[in-house]
């Protein structure tokens, strides 16, 4: 009878197990890595083929997410694009004020995540409204947070930019 | 049978699922591939008629479907005539492939990965310009067309979450439904102990006593026959009436509800005893006697019943060898257990009856009660043990007998 327990418990067990890594599945197949929600590279990730110029007006304040990195969502003739602009260490060091409602030009790599949003990681940021600019990468993607030769300024791929459409995958 | 009918429709049902949610799940992704070729083949035939229109190509900037990561035209030295991103009009695109060899007539497609880490779908075509033939690469996002890929993914986790949990409830209904058979099962049996020990109540007074006299009364008889062949005559009544006495003897033990005096004692030296106890009998038939016992195997028990138990199984062993043999008794241990056998080389036991062995009252012996073996399984149980016989016609018979160990037993081995 005991025995039974023990399986019984251990069936239950790799059931409950089952249905967890089910619904982690069943989420879109988000969460699988360590590059977050979006499955994008905040950190050191951009692309010269897909930068873009967005305007429009600050929806939130900036907030900290994935792996340290700060977000501002912006509400553009296209609909909302969520800016990021870093590390927070290094934004903060910018002392760029935004505030909901201000008026904002940004620069950068576009791309879209897992999770359906279109992201845009900021190489230079135009306060608009207050008249503050800060730039946030170099004009090839080096993140300013790198290091001041990281990009490709000296050839390297420390910015992740990438030329000729990307990695391919087969 | 039944259940194990259900078990099997359950099964086949659960891998026809599971098969449907493989098959939906593969389908998946060529479908989201179709759909995104036919994205493609729609915008570039939307960007080949603003190019023609066009041929300075400046209206292309304002073209920005949503669905579109970027798009460029190359020409046959690998600069970029156009480009969604207007810095790397007139520059190198770096593609090593493209100065090798111009894309033939058939388009290309393929999954990449863009710096940002994006996964996209690629399309490249040739471009046919009224001036020259220039090279479309399409890179469109997957967001949109992946869902069908998601839905699948979700549909398969769910239907597999749900396969799961209705096997569990499944186990827990069938575990249930054995638990409540064995407990009626048990209920019956407690049910007609009960009704025996009324029998057994009633069979001590009505037949008990006057069977004493009986039996008193033959022995004198025998003893001071009025004719010689009387003698003969008593003794058979004598010889009935211990048969008989002997089975309400064992019927009012095996009705009796009354727990018995438990204290720790060897059970290896009970079952030395019991042997010598049927040595002689052993003798008689001709049967070799051997015995493997472990020095202290310490039980907590009732030590005369255990001694019933075992010599009833000795009886029985002796028994089914009317012509000699061999009868090993061993004792020993195992885990928290104290593990006694009695296996002898006769004629066995036929495998239909073997279910049934233990039942009160049945035998397959001319003159047995059939309350011996349900006797031994009772004590048994009293003594939270249990006890399994295992035969085959011809080859002969082993009863085991497991008792919990006394707390403090120790084992040294030995044999004899």
């Amino acid at each position: 009878m005991c025995k039974d327990r023990v399986i019984f418990f251990m069936l239950l067990t790799l059931c409950l197990n089952f249905l967890a890594a089910g619904s982690a599945c069943a989420g879109f197949g988000f969460g699988g890595d360590n590059l977050g929600k979006s499955g994008l590279d905040f950190s050191k990730g951009y692309d010269v083929n897909t930068v873009t110029t967005v305007s429009g007006s600050v929806l939130t304040s900036p907030r900290t997410e994935e792996n340290g990195n700060v977000f501002v969502d912006i509400k553009t003739g296209a609909g909302v694009v969520t800016l990021s602009v870093g590390k927070r260490s290094e934004w903060e060091r910018k002392e760029l004020q935004l505030r909901p409602n201000d008026q904002v030009s940004a620069k950068g790599s576009h791309a879209q995540g897992k999770d359906g949003k279109t992201y845009l990681m900021v190489q230079k940021l135009d306060n608009r409204s207050s008249g503050g600019q800060a730039v946030l990468r170099n004009e090839r993607g080096g993140p300013a947070w790198m290091g001041v030769n990281s990009g490709g300024m000296t050839g390297s791929p420390g910015g992740g930019m990438m030329r000729g459409g990307g990695r391919m995958m087969r | 049978m039944l259940r194990k009918a259900i078990i099997s429709a359950g099964l086949c049902l659960s891998l026809l699922l599971l098969w449907f949610a493989a098959y939906n799940y593969r389908q998946a992704g060529p479908i989201a591939e179709e759909n995104l070729r036919g994205l493609a083949l729609t915008l570039s035939a939307a960007i080949d008629r603003l190019a023609v229109h066009d041929p300075s190509l400046a209206d292309l900037a304002k073209f920005r479907p949503p669905d579109i990561a970027y798009f460029a035209m190359i020409d046959r030295h690998g600069i970029y005539r156009f480009h969604s991103n207007p810095d790397l009009i007139g520059t190198s695109s770096g593609d090593d492939d493209l100065k090798r060899g111009f894309p033939g007539a058939a388009p290309t497609e393929e999954r990449v990965t863009l710096g940002t880490g994006e996964r996209a779908f690629q399309f490249t075509t040739p471009l046919y310009l009224p001036s020259e033939t220039l090279v479309l690469r399409l890179t469109l996002h997957t967001y949109r067309a992946d869902s069908v890929i998601r839905r699948a993914r979700l549909n398969t986790a769910l239907l597999l979450g749900m396969l799961g949990v209705v096997w569990v409830l499944i186990a827990v209904l069938l575990r249930s439904a054995r638990r409540e058979e064995l407990m009626q099962r048990e209920m019956t049996r407690q049910e007609s102990l009960a009704r025996l020990g009324v029998m057994g109540a009633m069979l001590a007074h009505e037949i008990r006593n006057p069977l004493a006299g009986i039996k008193g009364f033959a022995q004198v008889i025998e003893k001071r026959p009025a004719e010689p062949r009387n003698s003969g005559f008593a003794q058979s009544i004598v010889a009935e009436a211990c048969r008989l006495e002997n089975l309400v003897t064992e019927l009012l033990c095996y009705a009796s509800s009354e727990p018995p005096a438990k204290d720790a004692f060897d059970l290896g030296e009970v079952t030395n005893h019991v042997a010598a106890m049927l040595s002689d009998e052993a003798l008689q038939l001709g049967v070799d006697v051997s015995i493997q016992a472990a020095q202290e195997v310490r039980v907590w028990g009732n030590r005369d019943r255990i001694e019933q138990v075992l010599l009833n199984l000795g009886k029985n062993a002796l028994q089914a060898m009317p012509e000699g043999g061999t009868l090993r008794w061993s004792v020993g241990s195992s885990g928290k257990s104290a593990v006694a056998s009695v296996e002898d080389s006769g004629a066995g036991i036929a495998g239909h009856d073997l279910p049934r062995v233990f039942e009160p009252f049945f035998t397959t012996k001319a003159r047995g009660t059939g309350l011996g073996l349900a006797l031994c399984r009772k004590i048994a149980e009293e003594h939270q043990g249990k006890i399994q016989l295992t035969s085959k016609p011809d080859e002969g018979t082993k009863v085991t007998l497991t008792l919990p160990l006394d707390r403090s037993g120790t084992v040294h081995g030995s044999g004899r």
